[in-house]
């Protein structure tokens, strides 16, 4: 028997581990990392990477939460959504189709290029390209634009020009695909470097941008409105668990997502608390009007309303963070007359009688003409909170008024993909969730017969004539009237089973003086350290 | 090599492909309000609307010359996007390595030469409990205990060689198991050979029986089993990453097969396989190297 020789395998294996190890301490920088943040220096954990600092290229959270920090827009939504002024300090509707922005004067970017009517132009019209060229990630923000032209009239006053008659164009103007960028820097440097070294005129720059590990900015001390913090570091910590970790262990100020079930657990830590504030995130489950026949009754849609114990869920699996809703506009243009269905199954069961889906008691499942009263529902796992189990909750709640569900989980990629072309791949109801439109009528386009994000293919007649009121309707007031009744209608249709404006669950470090905003961004302009 | 590492990327884009192509994902919400025009528009302008044996081989012809396409959600290389993350997929991979072979393989030995004592029961219950215990759930609770109630070391992210202490050994904690459980049974079957008898007979003391002798021997199918260990390790975990936000390739490789980021799934198989074949042709001559007795045609 012949042994192994010389260099054989043991010494192979410590000189492989030595060097191996060797390799990774010498590679390790000592750079920040995860430590008690300085005194001057707020941590925000979020749950994904921060892939681009250029508005156009992104409309993601992690991205949109430091870019709101570089940049600036015409106008700006309030902590309590009203449209403020921002980089216009007023605006009018000129005609039909021309909105006039008047600008703040002697506003200049991060680099001294001058922020005026020029520079706007410039950048809205880049966006305008990207999006008739199918670059960046503006196809949402500007196919709702429908730019014509715009002109820069001087220095401060700005004409924008849409193709048809739109109401909302202040409100676009918020956007950070709108924001405008240095025309001279913007169109000399490269995407990638301006995807890392982007100038805008916010309050806050750049200063540091490590992929997939942190980004640091620091405040420039030339804006008029210089934030209280000096230094802002967003990192991204995908599992929930760990950024409440680093929240306990006081090493983070904010951080998002704390499930509804871990909420005790930053309660019980001296070094954080927990701040919620009720989202603009519609959570509702459609009901497709041309699937099962069953749903084009709307006494079926109704009994469906009734039959879901909203409150217990809420309490049971949400943990009271959130209330029920009996709508789906967001503040502050929500009814108040219109409130959640309250939990009645005698009148569910009642309602589906009526409509002759009755009982068979062999199998506890309602049937007309031999057809069972089933549905498919598709729901999707990990996208909202507890979407889930969510879903199950409904399922069974129908199942005691003897509605059968056929209950199946996606991923999202997948369940996305069921969504696409106005939500053809679902079977007969589904769990879905739905932004803001910032705008009682684009919030109310989710039920609307030609919207693309009506999923449901829904179509209400008095909706639909109250809808068209709308669309020529410029008077605040009287759009807030339509409004109103339209939630009224929607209401009493029931086009959707009504859930909830998702909670949005924050964990703050006690030092921070903070209060998150309804619509996810989390604004830092104003915070400061106790 | 090149067939494996052909045949491989083939195999995930086609299996990426059934799973539908990304034009609504990529448009989101965008998609509610254009019409089936403008997104077919969409889809034909970013070449999604071609078979994809097509895409499929414009996507070799241009791999060839090491472009793997733009990232549909970075909106840089695709290879950038994997290529930056691989120096801490390197680190963290290396330092587990480093624990699993330089702990688990002593653990085996001695647990091998005290075979039926208290410290061999001891070292296979630790060597069963590394491969029992999930790695999420390890890695939480020495987050807890060491980040949280004795805050020694740091939480998560990437920094100081602190950093790689925790996520270390969680990723090492399972390979450190089976190396040790390898390792002992590999040096208890050759204790037996008549070698080793032979050994002592001459009067060799037992620590020289077991290191100069049997080890050697031993150690051989061990080292066939760390060095394609080396290989999964270099790829990536996508458990640590996550739980540790260790910025690393497994991480980047799962978002983007959940984006359907094409040019980033390929750009990323494409790197692991290398990196298998790699190892495996490493690991097949090292074989060869340590044992006289194979020789390759």
């Amino acid at each position: 028997m012949s042994h192994v020789t010389g260099s054989g395998a043991w010494l192979w294996l410590r000189r492989a581990a030595v060097g191996l190890m060797a390799l990774a301490l010498i590679g390790a920088p000592y750079s920040g990392g995860s430590a008690a943040p300085s005194p001057d220096t707020a941590v925000l954990l979020q749950g994904g990477d921060i892939l681009t600092l250029e508005p156009y290229f992104s409309s993601s959270l992690p991205d949109t939460n430091a870019i709101i920090h570089m940049y600036e827009t015409l106008t700006r939504f309030g902590d309590d959504l009203k449209l403020l002024p921002g980089l216009a300090e007023s605006w009018r509707l000129r005609d039909s189709r021309t909105w006039e922005f008047k600008l703040v004067a002697g506003r200049r970017f991060q680099n001294g290029e001058p922020l005026n009517a020029a520079a706007v132009r410039y950048s809205l019209l880049r966006g305008k390209e990207f999006y008739e060229k199918k670059l960046g990630d503006v196809q949402y923000e500007y196919s709702l634009l429908d730019l014509d032209a715009v002109e820069a009239v001087d220095d401060v006053t700005l004409r924008i020009r849409t193709k048809e008659p739109n109401p909302l164009i202040p409100l676009h103007m918020a956007h950070t695909q709108t924001a405008p960028m240095p025309p001279r820097y913007t169109s000399q440097t490269s995407v990638n470097d301006l995807q890392r070294k982007p100038i805008g005129s916010g309050p806050y720059r750049v200063v540091e941008f490590v992929p997939n590990e942190r980004v640091v900015l620091e405040a420039w001390a030339d804006h008029p409105d210089r934030p209280r913090i000096r230094r802002l570091l967003f990192r991204p910590v995908p599992e929930d668990a760990t950024r409440i970790a680093e929240l306990t262990a006081g090493n983070a100020d904010i951080i998002v997502n704390v499930p509804p079930d871990l909420i005790s657990q930053v309660e019980r830590t001296r070094s954080g608390r927990v701040e919620t504030v009720a989202g603009l995130r519609r959570i509702i489950v459609g009901l497709r009007m041309d699937r099962h026949p069953a749903l084009r009754d709307k006494r079926v849609r109704q009994a469906l309303n009734y039959a879901f114990d909203c409150r217990t869920m809420m309490r049971n699996l949400l943990a009271n963070k959130g209330e029920c809703t009996g709508t789906v506009a967001n503040v502050p243009d929500q009814n108040p007359a219109v409130k959640a269905y309250p939990f009645e199954l005698q009148r569910a069961g009642a309602l589906l009688d009526e409509a002759g889906w009755r009982m068979n008691p062999r199998t506890n499942v309602r049937e007309q003409g031999g057809r069972a009263l089933e549905f498919g529902f598709d729901c999707p796992r990990g996208r909202y909170i507890k979407d889930a189990e969510i879903c199950q909750v409904i399922a069974s709640d129908l199942a005691k008024v003897g509605v059968k569900t056929d209950l199946q989980v996606f991923d999202w990629s997948v369940f996305v993909g069921k969504s696409a072309r106005r939500g053809a791949g679902f079977r007969d109801i589904y769990l879905i969730g739905s932004g803001p439109g910032f705008e009682c009528q684009a919030d109310l386009a989710l039920v609307q017969k030609d919207s693309g994000s009506n999923r449901s293919l829904t179509d209400m007649p008095r909706f639909e004539a109250l809808w068209d009121d709308m669309s020529v309707t410029f008077d605040v007031k009287k759009r807030r009237d339509i409004c109103f009744k339209m939630q009224e209608v929607i209401y009493d249709e029931a086009p959707v089973i009504f859930i909830w404006f998702q909670t949005d669950i924050y964990g703050v470090s006690q030092r921070l003086e903070w209060k998150p905003r309804v619509d996810e961004r989390i604004r830092l302009h104003n915070a400061r350290f106790r | 090599m090149l067939v494996v590492v052909l045949m491989v990327s083939a195999a995930s884009f086609a299996l990426l492909f059934l799973t539908g192509d990304p034009t609504e994902l990529l448009l989101g919400s965008a998609a509610d309000v254009m019409s089936q025009q403008q997104i077919e528009e969409f889809r034909r302008a970013r070449g999604f609307d071609r078979p994809w044996p097509a895409q499929y081989l414009g996507f070799v012809i241009h791999a060839a010359r090491g472009d793997f396409g733009e990232s549909l959600r970075h909106h840089r290389p695709a290879f950038e996007v994997i290529w930056e993350r691989v120096p801490a997929t390197v680190q963290l991979g290396a330092v587990a390595f480093a624990l699993s072979v330089g702990f688990g393989v002593p653990l085996g030995v001695i647990s091998a030469t005290r075979r039926g004592s208290a410290v061999d029961a001891g070292a296979m219950l630790v060597a069963l409990l590394g491969q029992s215990v999930p790695s999420f759930w390890l890695g939480i609770v020495l987050i807890m205990l060491f980040g949280v109630y004795l805050p020694l070391l740091p939480i998560s992210g990437r920094g100081t060689w602190l950093h790689l202490v925790l996520p270390g050994v969680t990723l090492a904690a399972f390979p450190l198991a089976r190396n040790a459980r390898l390792t002992r049974s590999s040096v208890l079957e050759v204790m037996h050979q008549e070698y080793v008898r032979t050994a002592r007979a001459k009067g060799v003391p037992e620590l020289g029986v077991v290191y100069r002798h049997a080890l050697r021997n031993a150690l051989i199918p061990v080292v066939t089993v760390i060095g394609l260990q080396l290989g999964f390790l270099l790829g990536g975990s996508v458990i640590v990453e996550t739980i540790f936000a260790w910025p690393g390739v497994g991480r980047a490789l799962i978002q983007a097969i959940g984006n359907k980021d094409f040019p980033v799934v390929q750009a990323g198989v494409t790197m692991l396989a290398v990196t298998f074949v790699a190892v495996n042709l490493l690991v097949d001559l090292l074989y060869a190297t340590l044992n006289p007795r194979i020789r390759y045609q």
